[in-house]
């Protein structure tokens, strides 16, 4: 176990060497560098080329990016072109925004979805299982940025009602704080809640048949327990795996959102930077997305072992 | 005389073809309208959608930037079913040219997708080695990239527009389904009939294109259906983020963006028709591609990954 997750861990090095190495080039090659948008929006300066010194973009990308990398060391993740702010600091200042919806909207799918995966599983192919799979089917094809769109617009044309938007922080008015988060929130997590219905009742239906299960009513458990103590408990664990691989997706979704209720987080924060083409802010964002992407699958990936005492290292 | 000898077998047998691709299709039909229902409803969404965006000109009553000055914001009338948006523009013809992006996007970026992932693949399994590896290690890197933010970054590298789209969603499918050929080129090279052709000194390239390659056929077209529906999906996103199909013209997804949805305050159609066409050929796409997973390849059964 401990050989493996040092394997693991040794294992991530080079893929982090590809990730800074792709977001470094990949955003260097963005045409308009900050120089023109500065000189174009703001006249910060009116010979281009002094501005590009100035900012450093205009040394050759491999030395760019080995200054860049060299920063890492000793904590300088790069600064704003535009303000000259820490794009580490920003990011950190944002990042709780976007990972409380993010965190709010897969609460809100696993309590929906989790319950109606199970009851689904238990009936199978009733009339009550057959209707969750068909609204499981026409609300997975329901692309998440049309919901916000009606939700704006219809309780506002018709009974001119429309949701609080823009950004309040908890501790300023925790109320109108849950107002402003729950909803974008509730819609990404419409998203994941199909999927997850779909996984519920997949996995249960796959416990249900082993031989505990069996052994669990033959004993004379009450329904309750079967279900929830021994066949849900072990049905969970892809869950577990799900809620790793949708991390990227709590953050495109966030993008959408944060774009749409007007919420400063990572998300806006990173359509700005691409708008701006500030690349430290930019590069700063998918790193830091990457390296928490790549984290948790690994945590995930031990905790399998600690869940399911079956899986076996290799 | 002489001619029909010459010409009459080759028209035949061309007709033959023909006829036996029509009850190919048939049969597939019938397979597909028994076993599976709702795939048969899929199917016929889709058909229907590609039908509406290669007859387009013929079907939308106006151009997709037609303005009509004094139609700006009509309701849902007979001249204009799903009304007009603020420059007098039909929204049912906007929505159905949109048809022909969606479409072409659909099936051009997964075309790009599979080619490339197909080539990675094959030579990632069939050859293995420091190439694999490294090819892997890149893999492993750009699936920690969330699948909308990268599209994003790659639009503003090369510009919005239908091809440049192509291209963006095309390569970020094609390097994550990379990693499903090449798993699957990996099983077929197990299987003992791999061994037999080697043994008997069957070369690298007919081993590949005639041993290799069409075993790994089916997955192909599986993940292929599958992803259209996700591609249509990014590329919406994209527009509505503004990042996609620039206007005038009439994506899906940029017909509800910021914009737009100024106007929708006081005119709601404008929300609709774009949206339900968009989630309309979603369904029908996810439908089709659960059923064809389901009859060609049931150990594929929830391999769908969302965005």
């Amino acid at each position: 176990m401990a050989k493996y997750a040092l394997q693991r861990i040794l294992l991530l090095i080079p893929t982090l060497i590809v990730i800074s190495f792709v977001t470094f080039a990949l955003i260097r090659f963005i045409p308009g560098d900050a120089a023109l948008a500065m000189t174009e929006e703001l006249g910060y300066a009116a010979d281009l080329d002094e501005l590009r010194h100035l900012l450093g973009i205009d040394r050759p990308i491999i030395v760019q990016y080995l200054d860049w990398v060299g920063g890492f060391i000793h904590g300088d993740f790069g600064s704003s072109l535009w303000d000259g702010s820490s794009a580490a600091g920003e990011l950190l200042e944002r990042l709780p925004i976007t990972m409380e919806i993010a965190g709010l909207s897969l609460l809100i799918s696993a309590v929906i979805a989790i319950p109606i995966g199970v009851f689904s599983a238990v009936h199978q192919d009733t009339r009550g299982d057959y209707s969750i799979r068909s609204a499981v089917v026409l609300f997975d094809s329901v692309p998440s940025f049309w919901v916000a769109t009606l939700v704006l617009v219809i309780p506002a044309y018709f009974i001119g009602w429309v949701p609080a938007s823009g950004w309040v922080s908890f501790t300023e008015d925790p109320v109108k704080h849950l107002t402003l988060v729950l909803l974008p929130a509730a819609i990404i997590g419409m998203g994941s809640t199909a999927s997850l219905i779909r996984l519920t009742r997949a996995m249960m239906l796959e416990v249900l048949r082993q031989d505990y299960i069996r052994t669990a009513w033959s004993k004379g458990l009450s329904e309750n327990s079967v279900m929830y103590r021994h066949a849900l408990k072990n049905a969970l664990i892809p869950v577990l795996t799900f809620f790793g691989l949708r991390i990227p997706n709590a953050f495109s979704g966030s993008v959408i959102m944060e774009a749409v209720f007007g919420i400063p987080g990572v998300g806006r924060w990173i359509i700005d930077a691409i708008n701006f083409r500030d690349y430290p802010q930019l590069q700063v964002a998918l790193l830091f997305i990457a390296v928490m992407v790549l984290v948790s699958n690994l945590v995930i990936d031990l905790a399998y072992g600690w869940l399911d005492p079956r899986v076996r290292y290799g | 005389m002489a001619q029909d000898v010459v010409t009459r077998p080759l028209a035949l047998r061309g007709m033959d073809r023909a006829t036996g691709l029509l009850s190919g299709a048939w049969s597939f039909w019938n397979t597909i309208r028994k076993h599976k229902p709702l795939g048969a409803v899929g199917l016929v969404i889709v058909i229907g959608i590609i039908f509406v965006a290669i007859f387009a000109p013929l079907i939308a009553p106006y151009g997709y930037n037609e303005t009509i000055r004094t139609d700006q914001l009509a309701p849902p009338s007979f001249s204009h079913p799903f009304g007009a948006d603020h420059l007098g523009r039909d929204l049912f013809s906007r929505v159905v040219y949109g048809a022909r992006i969606s479409i072409s996007i659909g099936f051009g970026a997964v075309g790009l997708a599979m080619s490339m992932a197909t080539v990675i693949g094959l030579v990632s399994g069939y050859y293995g080695g420091w190439f694999d590896k490294i090819v892997q290690r890149f893999v492993d890197g750009w699936m920690t990239f969330p699948g909308l933010i990268v599209a994003l970054a790659m639009v503003a590298l090369v510009g919005p527009g239908v091809w440049q789209l192509i291209i963006v969603i095309g390569l970020l499918f094609g390097i994550r389904n990379s990693r499903v050929i090449r798993g699957q080129v990996l099983a077929v090279m197990a299987r003992p009939h791999i061994e037999v052709a080697q043994s008997v000194g069957v070369g690298d390239f007919r081993l590949i294109t005639r041993h290799v390659l069409p075993n790994t056929l089916p997955p192909i077209i599986i993940l292929a259906t599958i992803e259209i529906p996700l591609v249509i999906l990014i590329e919406a996103s994209l527009s509505f983020l503004g990042f996609g199909i620039p206007p005038p013209y009439p994506a899906w997804g940029g017909m509800l963006t910021w914009e737009a949805r100024q106007h929708m305050l006081t005119a709601p159609w404008l929300a609709f028709a774009p949206g339900i066409a968009l989630s309309m050929t979603i369904f029908g796409w996810n439908m089709f591609g659960d059923a064809l997973r389901d009859l060609l390849d049931p150990t594929l059964r929830g391999s769908r990954s969302e965005r």
